[in-house]
């Protein structure tokens, strides 16, 4: 049975993983103590073990791909500015509007008195 | 900043529905939006998804390679819910509520969250408030610890 997951310590090196790693903590339990967590759950007999592991693994999943994700720098300059709100929620609209092209004004050429 | 509402009541199932702004705010690697979703992960026991409609919005975004390739890498290990004929019908209920400021596509993005009673997370959390059943966590405040 799959009981947790957390990041590996950043200073603990070692086998299962490098440091800041993702790690699923695994734990094997006899049949009768699943049983008996299922019962406690609500007698969701041999749904409630298989609901918690494939919801950890998501979340494992999940860490995985961010991890992934921050492997590549970001498009702009990582930044933490003191309104992240503003900031991103500003980006949002950014983020989804078509790329600006220059319009007539920008090809226009120069009046020269 | 409205205050953070994030307490768990315990219904529904154990995800977060993450806003297109705090995808946004990872994409371009911003810290609060990290810890955000890493908190609704580490101490809430929150999977995290977006929504088609999300995609939608962030598949539009990526300007160059770099940013294209941090979209993929984060799509590739987080559910993505489609918009179904009953978030459509829910949506348009949530439509006429009093006092809601939310977009049209906000709406869509709300009703998606509602329908699989995920709390929304969004750095836009005024935006969503007035919401019918929708409980919005607030990426922008810290969580208590």
């Amino acid at each position: 049975m799959l009981l947790s997951v957390g990041r590996r310590p950043a200073r603990r090196a070692g086998p299962g993983g490098e440091p800041g790693a993702v790690q699923r903590l695994v734990l094997f339990l006899p049949d009768d103590v699943v049983t008996e967590l299922e019962t406690r759950a609500g007698g969701n007999t041999g749904g409630f073990v298989a609901d918690v592991l494939r919801q950890t693994f998501e979340r494992a999943r999940a860490l995985e791909a961010m991890d992934r994700m921050r492997a590549v720098p970001p498009e702009r300059g990582a930044g933490d500015p003191a309104d992240v709100a503003a900031e991103v929620v500003g980006a949002r609209r950014d983020w989804a509007a078509p790329a600006r092209v220059k319009g007539p004004r920008a090809q226009r050429p120069a009046v020269r008195p | 900043m409205t205050r953070v509402d994030w307490v768990d009541d315990g219904r529904g199932r154990p995800h977060v529905a993450v806003g297109t702004d705090v995808v946004v705010g990872l994409l371009r690697g911003h810290r609060a939006s990290e810890a955000a979703v890493e908190a609704a992960m580490y101490i809430f026991g929150r999977t995290p998804a977006i929504s088609s409609l999300t995609r939608f919005e962030l598949e539009r975004g990526p300007r160059d390679a770099r940013g294209r390739q941090r979209l993929e890498a984060l799509l590739s290990g987080w559910p993505v819910w489609p918009f179904a004929s009953g978030d459509a019908a829910s949506a348009a209920s949530l439509a006429g509520a009093p006092g809601c400021r939310a977009g049209e596509l906000d709406l869509l993005v709300a009703a998606v969250a509602v329908e699989r009673e995920a709390p929304l997370l969004t750095h836009a959390a005024p935006t969503f408030r007035r919401i019918p059943g929708l409980r919005v966590w607030d990426a922008s405040a810290p969580p208590p610890l």
